[in-house]
């Protein structure tokens, strides 16, 4: 019985049990593969295209303004919860820094709870508070939902790129007699961009994909994409929905490259 | 290190954010949970205060929903915690490039839209208790693989290679040597993943029927499809303290 390469960690793994893993790799992507297959269906019919391939429903999803509109408000929603989220979760992995005990203990529980609650429970509890402070409906409070998913993603990167070594730089830089202004903008900020750009990508991703909060707190002006397909998913999905699901996974997977690249871009640089 | 003042006001916007997003929203949502349904154009009857929402969560109908809810999230947890042991070996014995293209397939599930996947989900796996419990798992698989990656990762390469040195085959590695020394990642998904499944949502809505409501689909059922919010206010604050009870549990036994 041979062994599987240990290129990675040193794991030697039985080949057998290396083309189970393989196999159940390829069985996770099938539906994301038929959903894509059939969106280049010719007809109604949701079976995948053999021989007439066709962008007829690419066309209508762009020429309805129910979908692109909806497509649109995802993507500056997304960027909008990352423009929230990232600063926001920044500032407080980097008072995390200063907190010790039950109060740092406390904070980040708070902090992190957003992924910790079942997202139909906060969807609910955000509709409630959105209507008591008259916002329900609007894009205000789905950006704040979406920044409030994606805040623990951002404390917990932004936290692994503030580790021991960028503390004993940061004290050089005081020690040299900077100000903490300077430090925390020519020491701490150049040095943890690498994981807030990945924090950002992914509280966009997180954004772009939410149904179920979305579903709880958009009104009939802020439907998103996934809300949209969501109401047709739930009664008559039709082809349209299948291209909804190639757009943004498309897009997903554009912004999954992005965060996979960027960090071999910055290892390949110049010192 | 900053002063203990200018790190709670650093801190204080995504508190805020925090506070404002869960604690005043489950406050306001207890609040909704004691009034009656509404009759008007409001989600509650303002002015009413009533305990029938909360003592229905003991009827037999929602002992059901309670007993489905915890059989999902059990069956989802070791669903994804047996696939995710296939892939996170997989992605073990690679490096460099590949393995970033490998986590990007596993990552898929979370990167791609969700509502694809249960587009192709619907077409592809029987309604009921195995399509539910395949596509909750289905979600949860990319979580249970980066954790048990980062301990497979974590083994000393020297341990499997002196197994092998002293004439170990690669099957009884794997069994006396890895599976062993995996063992606390693997107890770790089986606990994250059945306190994630306990909120199982998408997975029943849309590919279970009647008898595979969960807590959450049967919120979102009260408040959607019936107009009954204050119910579903109950429904979703039993749902988040069962939840967060378990997420304690599990704190306090790593603790111990």
């Amino acid at each position: 019985m041979g062994l599987g390469r240990a290129e990675g960690s040193g794991v030697s793994v039985p080949k057998a049990v290396l083309w189970v893993g393989w196999l159940a790799l390829l069985m996770m992507q099938v539906p994301l593969i038929h959903t894509v297959w059939v969106s280049f269906s010719p007809d109604m019919l949701l079976t995948p295209p053999v021989s007439d391939w066709s962008f007829r429903w690419y066309l209508a999803f762009m020429e309805d303004p129910q979908w692109s509109q909806a497509a649109a408000r995802s993507l500056v929603t997304g960027v909008l919860a990352a423009v929230v989220a990232v600063p926001t979760g920044t500032m407080a992995a980097l008072g995390l820094r200063s907190l010790a005990g039950l109060s740092r203990t406390a904070a980040l529980a708070l902090l992190l709870a957003p992924a910790c609650v079942p997202a139909v429970a906060l969807g609910l509890g955000l509709l409630q508070a959105a209507h008591a402070v008259g916002v329900a409906g609007g894009w205000a409070v789905l950006v704040f939902a979406h920044a409030l998913l994606g805040l623990p993603v951002v404390v917990l990167l932004a936290r692994m790129g503030l580790s021991a070594r960028l503390a004993e730089l940061e004290a050089a830089a005081r020690g040299l007699g900077a100000g903490p202004m300077l430090v925390a903008w020519r020491v701490t900020l150049p040095l943890i961009a690498p994981w807030l750009s990945a924090a950002a990508v992914a509280v966009f991703v997180i954004s772009l994909n939410d149904a179920v909060v979305a579903v709880f707190v958009c009104g009939p002006d802020t439907e998103t994409l996934p809300v949209v397909a969501w109401r047709q998913l739930r009664h008559a999905a039709g082809p349209l929905v299948a291209v909804a699901g190639t757009v943004t996974l498309a897009i997903s997977v554009l912004a999954g490259l992005f965060m996979i690249k960027r960090p071999e871009r910055r290892r390949d640089a110049p010192e | 290190m900053t002063s203990p003042w200018r790190a709670w006001a650093l801190l204080m916007p995504a508190l805020l954010l925090a506070g404002l997003g869960t604690a005043a929203g489950a406050a306001l949502t207890l609040r909704m949970s004691l009034h009656a349904t509404g009759t008007g154009a409001g989600l509650y009857e303002p002015g009413s205060f009533t305990l029938a929402h909360w003592m229905s969560l003991a009827d037999e109908h929602h002992r059901a929903i309670i007993g489905a809810t915890v059989a999902t999230g059990l069956a989802a947890a070791l669903v994804s915690t047996a696939v995710g042991y296939l892939l996170a070996l997989v992605a073990a014995t690679l490096g460099g490039g590949r393995l970033g293209w490998v986590l990007m397939l596993i990552l898929a599930p979370r990167l791609s839209g969700v509502l694809a996947a249960l587009f192709g989900l619907q077409r592809l796996v029987p309604r009921g208790w195995v399509g539910s419990a395949l596509a909750e798992a289905w979600l949860m698989v990319p979580y249970a693989a980066l954790i048990l990656l980062v301990a497979l990762r974590g083994i000393d390469p020297a341990l499997p290679a002196a197994a092998r040195g002293l004439g170990a085959g690669p099957w009884t590695v794997l069994a006396r040597v890895i599976w062993p020394l995996s063992l606390p990642a693997v107890a770790l998904c089986l606990q994250l993943g059945w306190v994630w499944g306990l909120g199982a949502f998408l997975g029943p809505l849309f590919l279970g029927g009647p008898e595979q409501a969960t807590l959450a689909t049967e919120m979102h059922r009260e408040a959607f499809d019936l107009g009954r919010w204050p119910r579903a206010a109950a429904d979703g604050l039993a749902l988040a303290a069962l939840t967060m009870g378990a997420w304690a549990w599990g704190g306090r036994r790593e603790a111990a």
